[in-house]
C-alpha cells in the first residue's frame, strides 16, 4: 500500500517577497530539518501560498538546493513537492531547476505541473505513474510499448529526480523487480 | 542643452578619468539620466581617490541642477561616507534618490523602499511590479556578492537610483568593484576574458564565477525580459559596454572605468501606466 507521510513547510513565514540568497539559506536550513523530521516514506510540501515574488536566488537557495540534496539520496526515502498558487510564482524555480537538470511536481490549483527539466519520454512515464498510482516496470514497459530496458532506464532516472518511489520486491530473471509508487497520489 | 544619457555619458568618463583633465564643464547639461548620474559620482569619486580632484562647472539650468540635488547627488560627492538614505525627496520630480548598497541583508529593505515610492506613484499591475521587484534583488545583491569577490576591494559599495519620465522608468545600479571579467577570472577555466568576452559571457550564456550550475544566469533572465518588454539594457564593466533593445544586442568597446554599471529603462506601458508620449525630460 502506497501510504506516505507528509507535512507542509510554508515560504510565507520567511517574507512575501523572497529575493536574496542569504535569506535562502536561511530558509534552506529550516527545510531541510523539517523534512528530516518526517518519518520514511514522508513527503514535505513546500507552500508559496501568500508569496508574491520568488526570486531566482532564493528560489534556488532554499528549493532547488534541497532538491539536488535530496536526488543524491541523502534524505532517504523522503520527497520534496511544491505547492504554489500559480505557475507564474515558480516560474523562476522551475528556471533554476532546469539548470540544475532537476525536476519537481508543482500542485496548482487542483492539477499538477512539473517544474525544470525533464525530456518528454519522462513526463510520459511519470503521467502514467502517476495515473496508475502504483505499478511495475513490467506493466509500464507494456502499457507504454517500450522495452523493459528502456522502461527500467527512465524508471531509474525517474527516481533519482525523486518523481516517483521504488521499492525493491525481488528479481525477474536477469533483472531486479521494482514496485513503483506515485509521490503524488498516495 | 547636453544630455547626459547612456549614449553620451563615456565622452565625459574620459575626460573625467584623464589625468591631464583639470576641469570639467557641465554648465551646458540640461538632462542626466539616472545610469550618468551614478557614473558621475563613481568617477568624481574615482577622481578624489587617486588625489586629483576635478574642478566642475555644474549645470546652470535650474531644473537639472535641482534634480541632482533631489537625487542627493551633491551630498553624495561631499560626503561619500553618508550610510543609505530613502526618505522620499521634497521634490516631487526624483522619483528615488541615490542610496547605497554594501550588505546583502539590506537588500530586502532596499528593494522594498524602492517599489514602495514607485507604487506611491503609479498603480502599478502586480505582475509587472513584482517582476521588477525580481529584477531589483537580482541586481541589487550582485553587489554585495560579485563586487568584490576577490577582496581586493577597500571600500565595496554599490549606488541604486530610479526615475520616471513620460515615456518610461529607468533604473541604476552602479559598483567600482572588481568588474565581470575579474569575478569570472576566479574561475580556473575562464581565467583569461576580455571584458567585452566575460560581459558576453555572463549576459548570453548565463555564466557566473561559480560552477554550480544553480548560480548564475540572472543577467540573461533580466536580458530576456527586457527584450520581451521592449525596453533597453545598458551593461557597463571595465572596457566593454552591452547596448541591448528589443532589436539588438551588441558590445562595444567603452573608456576604461572600474566595477560594473547598469542602466535599465522600461516603457511605462509594461507597468500598465497609460500617459501622453509627450517629450518633458522624456528619452524621445
Amino acid at each position: 500500500m502506497n501510504v506516505m507521510n507528509e507535512l507542509t513547510f510554508p515560504i510565507a513565514p520567511f517574507g512575501v517577497r523572497l529575493g536574496t540568497r542569504l535569506e535562502g539559506k536561511g530558509a534552506r536550513e529550516k527545510l531541510l530539518v523539517t523534512l528530516e523530521s518526517i518519518p520514511e516514506p514522508g513527503r514535505l510540501i513546500v507552500s508559496l501560498d501568500g508569496v508574491e515574488v520568488l526570486s531566482g536566488s532564493f528560489a534556488d537557495e532554499t528549493i532547488a538546493l534541497s532538491c539536488a540534496r535530496l536526488a543524491t539520496g541523502e534524505y532517504g526515502d523522503r520527497y520534496l513537492v511544491v505547492r504554489s498558487p500559480s505557475l507564474e510564482i515558480a516560474e523562476d524555480l522551475s528556471h533554476k531547476l532546469e539548470r540544475r537538470h532537476l525536476a519537481m511536481f508543482c500542485l496548482i490549483d487542483g492539477r499538477i505541473e512539473v517544474l525544470g527539466q525533464l525530456a518528454f519520454p519522462m513526463r510520459e512515464t511519470l503521467e502514467l505513474v502517476n495515473k496508475l498510482k502504483e505499478t511495475t516496470a513490467k506493466e509500464l514497459s507494456e502499457l507504454l510499448g517500450i522495452r523493459h530496458n528502456a522502461c527500467l532506464h527512465r524508471v531509474g532516472k525517474l527516481t533519482e529526480l525523486r518523481l516517483i518511489r521504488r521499492e525493491e520486491i525481488g528479481s525477474a530473471g536477469p533483472h531486479r523487480a521494482y514496485r513503483l509508487f506515485s509521490v503524488i497520489y498516495t | 542643452m547636453m544630455r547626459l544619457t547612456v549614449d553620451t555619458i563615456d565622452q565625459v568618463i574620459e575626460v573625467i578619468i584623464s589625468k591631464e583633465s583639470v576641469r570639467l564643464d557641465l554648465t551646458g547639461v540640461g538632462f542626466i539620466d539616472p545610469y550618468s548620474l551614478l557614473l558621475l559620482v563613481l568617477c568624481l569619486r574615482y577622481r578624489q581617490m587617486f588625489g586629483s580632484p576635478l574642478a566642475v562647472r555644474w549645470p546652470v539650468r535650474k531644473d537639472a541642477l535641482g534634480w541632482m540635488r533631489a537625487m542627493g547627488f551633491f551630498a553624495e560627492i561631499d560626503d561619500p561616507k553618508r550610510t543609505w538614505r530613502s526618505e522620499a525627496s521634497s521634490r516631487s520630480d526624483a522619483l528615488q534618490p541615490i542610496t547605497h548598497i554594501t550588505r546583502e541583508d539590506s537588500v530586502s529593505r532596499l528593494v522594498n523602499a524602492f517599489d514602495k515610492r514607485l507604487h506611491e506613484r503609479y498603480p502599478l499591475t502586480d505582475e509587472a511590479r513584482n517582476a521588477l521587484v525580481k529584477i531589483m534583488f537580482e541586481l541589487f545583491q550582485n553587489i554585495p556578492q560579485h563586487s568584490n569577490a576577490t577582496g581586493e576591494v577597500s571600500d565595496p559599495y554599490g549606488l541604486a537610483a530610479m526615475q520616471d519620465y513620460t515615456d518610461s522608468i529607468f533604473l541604476a545600479v552602479a559598483d567600482m568593484g572588481i568588474g565581470l571579467a575579474r569575478s569570472l577570472s576566479t574561475r580556473k577555466d575562464l581565467m583569461d576574458l576580455s571584458d567585452g568576452s566575460a560581459l558576453n559571457r555572463i549576459v548570453y550564456d548565463g555564466l557566473s564565477r561559480f560552477s554550480d550550475p544553480g548560480r548564475g544566469g540572472e543577467l540573461r533572465r533580466i536580458a530576456q525580459l527586457v527584450r520581451r518588454w521592449d525596453g533597453l539594457l545598458i551593461i557597463r564593466s571595465g572596457e566593454a559596454l552591452l547596448y541591448m533593445d528589443a532589436e539588438r544586442g551588441d558590445i562595444y568597446d567603452a573608456p576604461y572605468f572600474p566595477g560594473v554599471q547598469i542602466g535599465l529603462r522600461l516603457s511605462r506601458r509594461v507597468f500598465g501606466i497609460d500617459s501622453p508620449m509627450v517629450d518633458n525630460g522624456a528619452f524621445l
